[in-house]
């Protein structure tokens, strides 16, 4: 829940933030409107991945950063944007 | 002692499905891995734990645990969807959406800091929390009065993960502690850095101890932190929670 407060406050002062919810926190994520939320299908405590698992952990980095390029400039009501990060835990 | 005593020992001490799933929450039974059994529908229980048996066994015969995985994942889910009073709670505060910032550069040129609420910190570093508190009486400490403000702590960038160490005292902490990149990749960003994914790791990377006053976090701590970081000129955040 706090996670989602700060990502707010740091998007506001106008530094693009991108924040890595696991599913069972999803549901705070959205009554918050987290800026910008990447999605892992991971267990509480492993957001990124698997421990020792740095392919993993990399690849949900690196698609989680890539949202930090979308804006909703052009969109004339601010908007959240959440995306489900398609990772399997095990058969990475 | 006679078999008629240890039967009825026996029964003194047996617990209900449920009862043992609570047992499960912020207990010496478990490190908090599976603390969502608290919460999980009562009628579904024994199907968990039979399915959580089947899948052990296959598991064990297949070694593959991809099932099982997902088994856990999906009933944590289940586990913490809000409760309609929860959600009836929430309803009453709305947050509207914040205008998505724009990052002025592109991501190969720009410097990231990383944020987590995992109470990560350096072991020369305080926790957040004495010791040896139990969660019960963290939570009493965040309700009080008393409560201290949320502070953080300030990690450099090439820190060497054998310095640090976790102390969220509400998630299964074992992950982290045996690859601190599950939830602060300090690692994988120095990677990413080298690679020319992006520009800079930032200097300073950040870590709060998240079971802490909501209502003082946003209203005060949060506002004051981002301004912190914007007076760092890092070019973008990325967060994590527990």
């Amino acid at each position: 829940m706090s996670v989602g407060h700060i990502a707010r406050a740091i998007e506001a002062v106008g530094i693009p933030t991108v924040t890595v919810y696991i599913e069972a926190f999803r549901p705070a994520a959205e009554w918050l409107a987290t800026p910008r939320v990447a999605v892992t299908k991971f267990l509480m405590g492993r957001p990124l991945g698997a421990p020792g698992n740095s392919k993993l952990q990399t690849q949900v980095i690196k698609a989680a950063l890539e949202l930090l390029t979308t804006t909703t400039l052009d969109q004339p009501e601010a908007k959240n944007l959440l995306v489900e990060l398609p990772f399997e835990w095990a058969t990475a | 002692m006679s078999q008629s005593q240890e039967q009825s020992g026996a029964e003194e001490t047996a617990l209900t499905l449920k009862e043992f799933a609570t047992t499960l929450y912020h207990n010496k039974r478990a490190n908090n891995y599976f603390k969502f059994l608290k919460d999980f529908p009562q009628d579904k229980l024994d199907e968990f734990f039979q399915e959580l048996l089947r899948q052990v066994g296959n598991a064990v015969d297949t070694g593959n645990i991809d099932q099982l995985e997902q088994l856990v994942q999906g009933s944590q889910v289940t586990g913490y969807r809000p409760s309609e009073e929860v959600q009836r709670k929430r309803a009453q505060t709305v947050y509207p959406p914040i205008p998505l910032a724009i990052l002025t550069k592109p991501l190969n040129q720009s410097t990231v800091a990383l944020f987590t609420t995992g109470a990560i910190h350096k072991k020369d570093q305080t926790n957040w929390l004495p010791p040896d508190h139990t969660y019960e009486q963290a939570v009493q400490d965040v309700r009080s009065a008393l409560e201290r403000f949320a502070s953080w702590r300030l990690i450099e960038r090439d820190t060497p993960v054998s310095e640090l160490q976790v102390s969220h005292i509400a998630y299964d902490i074992t992950a982290a502690q045996r690859d601190v990149n599950v939830i602060f990749p300090l690692e994988r960003f120095r990677e990413l850095e080298a690679e020319g994914f992006i520009g800079h790791l930032a200097p300073v990377n950040y870590s709060i101890h998240g079971l802490t006053n909501l209502q003082r976090l946003e209203q005060q701590a949060a506002p004051q932190w981002a301004q912190e970081i914007k007076a760092t000129g890092v070019d973008a955040v990325f967060l994590t929670a527990g």
